[in-house]
């Protein structure tokens, strides 16, 4: 039963002197070019609504001047709203005091960031220590837990280091390790892996998915990247200019594009390689098998290996099952049909 | 006759202008009467009190404006003294202290201490050695004594100006309007000719107090500590501010876990002018009763003895150099944000 | 026609020359020009005579004593040096004896005053400090400090000595090295603004002690023997003698003495007593008047006193003002 974490409802920002008053202009439908034609103020977010569901990766995607940095840090209150609600379990975080945020901030959500952000003057071990020693645990009990992750993601020996001494990767590892190391519930990670090389990325992103499916902590990870993002997803959300433009399952969002924008912005991607059997198998309705199938497929199974099992014969049919429980039935040619990328239609477009 | 005589008895004010006092002649006027003339000007001079003056008695002469600073000054003196002695009585104290250490310490102690202090903060041996020849060298042509005064002066003034001037940096940093206001003040103080300041101080201050030229030393070589202190803190990339946020930091923590250790290099450039605008007010403090090598230069000026004042400058420079390497290396050694090569 | 012209040109230009060789009769003068109060007066008095009179091109130099000394033997300027106080000019004799400079008066004719003082109120209320003994039996009514002269002067040498000599050391009075005239002169005020007591050197005429009156701390007379040796920072038997009677002179270059007659005789007339120059100094301080001022002032009040001092000519330039 998945719970909803943290819950942003209503959120506007507007950057200037006069964003308070302004506000009600973008209310009623002011976009971005005039505000800051009129006014010369940026609108960055634009009636958000989301609901990030506890231990899921919620990837928050865009391109440049979407607003997804503006919006991560507004989990966290880095950047305050003008308008709107952030709950976190039900308590609204915009009405806390300077110092229960930051205790909120100490216990319920670490950060890894896009240039790594360690204390260059510090060693590693202290750098990944730092989230307990600002909470005030004592010096030795900090560097136990410090190497226990420094350790889980592969950087043993390099506790005594200091971050120019070390790689792109290696140093990304250390912002990890320090996210881990302060034990929080939820974790933001602004373009974490924006700034690596294509194959430490890769790495690294491996790592960060066996971390979760260990330690399940809610995560929210911003990136521009569509593949990054179609790999961590539980759940996808895309920003345009400030408004979220659709959210949901990735798959379901690959299925049922509601914007021409996001035709454009998936079309390039490997639909094979990418969707699932259950994106596109038909659910057991009426209880009956196929009599003729040629097998049983797992529901989580991509396109791509369904396309190598069947030969690329389209008149095969599937029983698709989730665990030991039938779930569906899968049609080769509803396979091939789901490989062409889907149009907007008068049924999903998104009604702005 | 110039315009303003006109001027005043075209407005009928040539009674009233007519005061009591009695007129003090001036030199040129004199000239003129031996000449058996009026004297002559120019018809429209600027229009200053003095020029004024001249046409109407009543008007105020600029002296006059000059001796109302002074009595306003002297009117507030015994407030101002009731206030700032106590405040500043630790200085003399720390200064005279100061100075009997220096100079009672027998030099076969002082000078090895001196080049081990220097060891510990640099941990460079070319550094070390060069205190210790630049030392012995002054004590061998008998400036070991005004060195080590001049040195006594420069420590306390330069401690001082860092025990005060870096929290001022840090709360300069944190408000803009703070900033803003002492900016000003700042540009004065390093602007302002010293002699400018030394005046009111020396009203203020006994002249027998080692707190007067302590004074006029640390106002000026404050400055830098501060200004760079604010810069400093000022310019730590907003990346580190951010992740101190993100993981709850509060503003204690982040003063002294990230934006000191990083704004450090630019404290520690600050620092190392601090002690360099010391050296400099030597020869200044000396006026005002300092003891040390600006002592010798004055005698030499004085007395235009060159070779004294050439000797003592050198002194001086020596001093200076052996400060800023030392400074400089205790810098690089505490910088852990640059790589080392 | 073109002879008559030329002859009529040369003429004129003969004419020009002549009356321009009339005007270059007393020519360019330099002064020098010291910052204590007395020299302005002298200096200003001399500039003013000699323009008014003389239709000399007055300049002055701010100069003080010695690079005033070491200038003139070097290279000749400037060519009046107004007021040389010879106690404080160790260079003085040996120039005096090359022939570079010249003589002409004694420019405060009675002579310069210097030694030790104690404020008159201080004296009115314990009349005992009068002496030299009278402060060592009692140091702590002088403020158990001596404000001595700045490094480099030769009073600071003989003052030391003296306090030694004195008792005044073992007495456990502070000897205190002021770092300029300007303060040890800006200590004699603050203690006159709070009647609090002092003791130091100074010296006589001076703007100082016309406007804070203070009195001479009796001592055993000048004996030049002892003096000698006082002068020495490392005189070993430092001894109880006054300071002489300072030697205040107006000096000539040798080439200006040669040159200018009439304005060589002005200086060696020119001088002033102690009471015309400290009644004048004291006329500035209660007006709060210029140096400037002041000459005037003097000009106007001593009128017999320096037209005695021109020839016939200046006399002529100056009877409006002789009236």
């Amino acid at each position: 039963m998945t719970q909803t974490m943290v819950s942003l409802r209503g959120i506007y920002k507007i950057f200037g002197p006069n964003d308070k008053e302004l506000l009600h202009h973008v209310q009623n439908g002011m976009g971005k070019e005039e505000l800051m034609e009129k006014y010369k103020h940026i609108l960055a977010l634009n009636n958000i609504n989301i609901d990030i569901q506890a231990e899921k990766i919620t990837v928050v995607m865009g391109l440049s001047g979407s607003g997804k940095s503006t919006l991560i840090r507004h989990l966290n209150r880095l950047i305050e709203p003008t308008e709107g609600e952030i709950c976190l379990l039900g308590e609204d975080l915009t009405v806390l005091s300077e110092v229960d945020i930051r205790k909120t901030r100490q216990e319920m959500m670490s950060m890894v960031f896009q240039k790594f952000a360690l204390l260059p003057h510090e060693t590693v071990l202290k750098n990944v220590g730092m989230p307990l020693s600002v909470r005030g645990m004592d010096e030795a009990d900090c560097d136990k837990e410090a190497s226990k992750w420094i350790d889980r993601v592969g950087l043993k020996g390099y506790e005594d280091s200091y971050p120019w001494q070390l790689s792109g990767g290696m140093q990304q590892r250390v912002g990890v390790a320090r996210a881990l190391t302060a034990n929080t519930p939820i974790m933001l990670m602004d373009e974490a892996f924006s700034a690596l090389d294509p194959l430490i990325r890769t790495d690294i992103q491996d790592l960060l998915l066996e971390l979760q499916k260990e330690l399940q902590k809610t995560i929210i990870f911003i990136t521009h990247d569509l593949d990054e993002a179609l790999k961590l997803a539980d759940y996808l959300v895309i920003l345009k200019d400030g408004y979220v433009v659709q959210q949901g399952e990735p798959q379901h969002i690959l299925m049922n594009p509601n914007d021409p924008y996001i035709e454009d912005f998936v079309s390039d991607i490997n639909r094979a390689r990418v969707l699932r059997v259950r994106s596109i198998m038909a659910p057991l309705g009426d209880g009956k098998l196929p009599l003729d199938a040629h097998g049983e497929v797992d529901v989580n199974d991509t396109l791509e290996s369904m396309i190598l099992r069947s030969g690329g014969d389209t008149s095969h049919t599937y029983v698709v099952k989730d665990g030991g429980k039938t779930v569906g039935t899968l049609d080769m040619n509803e396979l091939v049909r789901a490989l062409v990328p889907r149009v907007a239609s008068e049924t999903t477009t998104r009604q702005s | 006759m110039t315009l303003y005589d006109k001027l005043f008895s075209f407005l009928g004010l040539s009674d009233w202008c007519k005061s009591e006092n009695k007129a003090i002649i001036s030199l040129k006027d004199l000239s003129a009467q031996a000449a058996g003339k009026e004297a002559s000007g120019p018809f429209f001079p600027i229009p200053s009190l003095d020029n004024l003056n001249e046409s109407c008695s009543r008007v105020i002469k600029s002296r006059d404006v000059t001796n109302g600073i002074e009595e306003g000054f002297l009117a507030a003196k015994p407030a101002l003294k009731t206030v700032l002695d106590p405040i500043t009585q630790p200085l003399s104290w720390m200064l005279d202290g100061a100075l009997w250490v220096f100079e009672s310490t027998p030099w076969f102690i002082m000078v090895p201490i001196l080049v081990a202090i220097s060891w510990y903060a640099s941990h460079s041996r070319p550094v070390s050695i060069f205190v210790a020849i630049s030392i012995m060298l002054l004590a061998f042509v008998d400036h070991y004594d005004e060195t080590m005064q001049t040195l006594s002066i420069v420590f306390v003034c330069t401690t001082i100006s860092v025990v005060f001037g870096v929290p001022i940096g840090i709360a300069m940093s944190n408000s803009d309007r703070l900033q803003r206001s002492l900016l000003p003040l700042l540009d004065l103080l390093q602007t302002l000719p010293t002699f400018v300041y030394l005046i009111p101080l020396i009203f203020l201050f006994s002249v027998t107090e080692s707190k007067l030229y302590g004074i006029a030393i640390i106002l000026y070589a404050i400055v830098p500590v501060i200004r760079l202190t604010d810069l400093g803190i000022r310019l730590v990339d907003y990346e580190f501010i951010e992740a101190a946020n993100a993981f709850g930091m509060n503003d204690r923590q982040k003063l002294i876990r990230v934006k000191l250790p990083l704004a450090l290099p630019n404290i520690m450039a600050g620092v190392n002018q601090t002690i360099m605008m010391s050296l400099a007010m030597v020869v200044i403090a000396s006026l005002v009763s300092a003891p040390g090598l600006g002592v010798n230069v004055l005698r030499g000026i004085r007395n235009l003895e060159l070779g004294v004042g050439i000797i003592a400058g050198i002194g001086i420079v020596l001093l200076a150099v052996i400060l800023d390497r030392v400074s400089k290396a205790a810098l690089k050694r505490i910088d852990k944000t640059r790589p080392k090569d | 026609m073109l002879n008559l012209k030329l002859k009529l040109g040369c003429l004129i230009a003969a004419g020009m020359i002549a009356s321009t060789a009339h005007a270059e009769e007393c020519g360019e003068v330099s002064l020098m020009k010291a910052d204590w109060g007395s020299a302005q007066i002298v200096t200003a008095v001399s500039k003013f005579l000699m323009e008014e009179g003389y239709g000399c091109e007055v300049t002055t130099v701010p100069l003080s004593t010695n690079p005033a000394l070491v200038s003139v033997s070097e290279t000749g300027e400037p060519d009046i040096l107004t007021e040389i106080w010879t106690n404080g000019a160790p260079a003085y004799k040996g120039l005096l004896e090359s022939g570079a400079i010249i003589q002409v008066t004694e420019v405060l004719s009675d002579g310069g005053v210097e030694g030790f003082f104690v404020p008159n109120y201080l004296l009115e209320k314990h009349p005992e400090l009068a002496t030299i003994e009278g402060i060592a039996a009692n140091p702590e009514l002088v403020g158990n400090r001596f404000h001595n002269c700045p490094e480099g002067w030769t009073c600071l040498n003989v003052s030391t000595n003296l306090l030694k000599a004195g008792g005044l050391i073992d007495a456990g009075i502070d000897n205190f090295v002021h770092g300029s005239g300007e303060t040890l002169a800006a200590s004699i005020a603050a203690a006159h603004e709070n009647k609090e007591p002092w003791f130091g050197f100074y010296w006589a005429p001076t703007s100082v002690l016309g406007k804070y009156p203070m009195t001479l701390v009796e001592m055993a007379p000048h004996d030049p023997e002892k003096h000698t040796c006082n002068i020495t920072a490392d005189c070993a038997t430092p001894s109880m003698s006054a300071f002489p009677r300072s030697v205040v002179v107006t000096v000539l270059s040798k080439e200006f003495m040669a040159k200018n007659s009439e304005i060589s005789n002005l200086m060696t007339n020119l001088s002033f007593t102690n009471s015309q120059m400290g009644e004048t100094l004291a006329w500035v301080e209660d007006n709060n008047a210029s140096y400037d001022e002041g000459a005037v002032y003097f000009l106007t009040t001593y009128k017999d006193v320096w037209g005695s001092w021109l020839n016939e000519a200046a006399r002529e330039n100056l009877s409006s003002l002789l009236q």
